[in-house]
């Protein structure tokens, strides 16, 4: 069996094949005590070779014997290097001869290249990798005959479906009242445990313990707690309204309720990381500064206005860019929480709809796209904002 | 800052009696109002906790009668093990377990393998794209999962690797890496230099200085490391939404908790299936508190 490939597909192969042939090359060398440079070059030379010669002969036609054959090359390389370092065959003088910077410098690189690739791999190359499936028309049932690299079929479809949906805009909207309110509220609940627990008391050790437990706790055993204790017919809540003469309601399904709960949810689960911030701030906070103030007369609301909050002031930037960052993608909260129905729908849930509901890929990576655009345009209007007020 | 306090005559001897300046009523104000948010924040954090034991051994019927029973009945108490027993063998949590034990664990592995040595290097070591590693770090750090997911998707399904605990341990690599970095980087920056410099000029190679000298006295940062790196897989349940649903001999933990709360299953068991998920995390967070809270600042669990 052949498979053609167009000229991008042979070129992402080749490259991957010399990544491939590039990590191996550059450990042997250096267990040879040769210039790894050069031998990640020549692993480089032999991945491609090996890629190539693969496909030529056809004993690469299959994703399955693409990954045996990369595996059966770093074995080989693994035992000729052991072997070769076994029997002293081989060796260079490269210790001797480099200087110590260059040394240095490709110590640093044998230790960072597993981790560089890897993100590569899995996070830099996907993220680029998007933005192109976002131009082409891809269902989920194309997925087994889809020609993964093309640009052929490129077009704006994507986009004008998802932007010109019923509801997109309301979606935009709601994600950023949510991000807003989640992050504002989580910071505010944050600071008030960070006062609460500055000063010593009986039982500090272990509240300050039991204040992390809804971060560190699985998010899906809190959102389920969440709702159960939410639930219409025996969620206490409501048995605790509807003891005091209230209304029942079902807070997680009702457009009325939900919006709150969620946001809530979010202030809920994530102040305790305000609280380690900025309780670490304050306690770094010298002690001078207070004695100045209270000499001056400076009552304890008035320590607090004007010596804490100025100190923090730093932390709640970074607190706030933070939580923005993580609380416009979040996606496992609400999804668990109400699946973004009742008026909780967000842009990351959208992504997840399209790919699985829509079973739209092209969609799915449109929007996907388009949180990305957004929080890109956010975070720098917010760092020009930072640095010009900082200035 | 004037004040009135400070004009204020001080008060002639009444013994025994503080004045009432503005200091004192603000400093008793906020005593009960530091005391009013204790129990707000202790309650609002623990009890939730504890109203998933409570719901994880009452028989949904009693839940439905008694909806704010406060207190498990002693009989109830005595058949605890009930809903556990059925969620472990019933609903194959056993199998989970292993899942999601195996998936941390060797993530757990990697990323101290990968994060130990690149830390290092950033720190120490001067190279060209230094200061390129040091933002590239920050940046992963903060990107998100959800756009990285839908080619990942894409390639994993083609690639026919979807559903394989394996593959999932890449992913999980992505996400515990930066934080990883991040947390022992800032640590191997509190550790002197000297102390490598002495034993590289004993002739120590860098590699065995490392081995040597650094990762002994990093034991408290690497401990915290390992705890945080096992939290996330433990806890992680978008990629495992995304990549497992389908695959149901490779459910890790969370996903196969979620997949129980349907309309057929009984809350008690779906309560249950939450206590055990969660049990071994609080458990180890208390067992190493310490560590953690140095941690947790770096922004270990990211989320």
């Amino acid at each position: 069996m052949t498979i053609d490939l167009n000229l991008l597909e042979l070129a992402v192969y080749c490259i991957a094949w010399a990544t491939v042939g590039g990590l191996p090359g550059f450990y042997l060398a250096t267990s040879l005590n040769r210039n790894p440079r050069n031998g990640a070059r020549i692993g480089v030379v032999v991945g491609v070779l090996v890629g190539l010669a693969g496909l030529l002969t056809g004993l690469i036609d299959s994703p399955v014997a693409a990954v045996n054959a990369v595996l059966i090359l770093w074995l080989a390389a693994l035992l000729g290097g052991t072997f070769l370092g076994a029997a002293r065959i081989g060796r260079g003088n490269y210790l001797r001869r480099a200087t110590m910077r260059q040394r240095t410098a490709d110590l640093a690189y044998g230790l960072l290249l597993p981790t560089v690739l890897i993100v590569a791999v899995i996070v830099i190359f996907p993220m680029l990798w998007n933005s192109v499936l976002a131009f082409r028309p891809i269902r989920l049932r194309d997925l087994p005959d889809l020609r993964l690299f093309s640009l052929d079929d490129l077009s704006l479809d994507n986009f004008g479906r998802v932007l010109n949906a019923r509801g997109f805009g309301d979606t935009l909207l709601r994600t950023f009242i949510f991000t807003i309110f989640g992050t504002t509220l989580a910071i505010i609940l944050g600071l008030i445990a960070a006062l609460i627990m500055r000063d010593q008391f009986r039982g500090r050790g272990l509240a300050r313990g039991l204040l992390l437990f809804p971060y560190v706790a699985p998010v899906i055993s809190v959102a389920l707690i969440w709702k159960m204790m939410l639930n219409a017919q025996y969620g206490l809540l409501n048995e605790l309204i509807v003891g005091m003469g209230g209304r029942r309601t079902d807070f997680l399904f009702a457009p009325a309720t939900a919006f709150t709960v969620v946001i809530l949810f979010q202030a809920w689960r994530y102040f305790p990381f305000a609280y380690l911030f900025i309780l670490a701030r304050i306690q770094a906070i010298p002690d001078d500064l207070y004695e100045a103030a209270k000499v001056d007369g400076a009552a304890p609301s008035q320590r607090l206005w004007h010596v804490t909050l100025p100190q923090l002031r730093a932390v709640f930037g970074t607190l706030f860019l933070l939580r923005f960052i993580w609380t416009f993608n979040k996606f496992d909260d609400v999804f668990l929480l109400t699946g973004g129905a009742a008026g909780t729908q967000l842009i990351s849930i959208e992504v997840y709809d399209q790919l699985f509901s829509s079973r739209n890929v092209g969609t799915a990576a449109a929007v996907a796209v388009v949180l990305a655009l957004i929080l890109m345009v956010v975070v720098m209007i917010y760092f020009r904002w930072f640095m010009v007020e900082e200035a | 800052m004037t004040n009135e306090t400070r004009t204020a005559p001080p008060p002639v001897a009444r013994p025994r009696r503080t004045p009432l300046t503005r200091e004192v009523i603000e400093t008793r104000i906020a005593r009960v109002i530091k005391w009013f948010f204790i129990a707000l924040f202790v309650l609002m954090t623990a009890f939730p906790f504890y109203w998933m034991l409570n719901l994880s051994v009452r028989p949904i019927g009693d839940v439905l009668q008694n909806p704010t029973r406060l207190f498990p009945t002693g009989d109830q108490l005595a058949h605890f093990w009930d809903s556990y027993a059925s969620v472990l063998v019933d609903f194959r949590f056993l199998t989970y377990i292993g899942n999601s034990l195996l998936l941390s664990l060797v993530t757990v592995f990697f990323t101290l393998l990968l994060a130990v040595p690149g830390a290092y290097a950033v720190t120490r070591l001067r190279f060209r794209g230094k200061s390129l590693m040091s933002w590239g770090i920050l940046l992963v750090y903060v990107f998100p999962a959800i756009v990285i997911a839908i080619p990942l998707f894409v390639i994993y399904s083609k690639l026919g690797i979807r559903g394989s605990l394996p593959s999932m341990i890449v992913l999980y690599l992505v996400l515990t890496l930066p934080v990883a970095l991040y947390m022992l980087r800032s640590y191997f920056q509190t550790i002197p230099a000297e102390l490598e410099e002495a034993a590289l000029i004993d002739g120590c190679s860098r590699i065995s200085t490392i081995w040597r000298i650094v990762v002994p006295l990093s034991v408290p940062a690497i401990a915290s490391v390992a705890l945080y790196t096992f939290m996330i897989a433990w806890n992680e349940i978008l990629f495992a939404i995304l990549f497992l649903t389908e695959f149901s001999n490779s459910w890790t933990l969370p996903l196969g908790l979620m997949q129980l709360d349907t309309q057929e299953v009984p809350r008690t068991y779906l309560m249950a299936g939450s206590v055990i998920i969660t049990v071994p995390v609080i458990i180890l967070f208390f067992a190493f508190e310490r560590f953690l809270r140095r941690g947790l600042t770096a922004g270990a669990v990211k989320g």
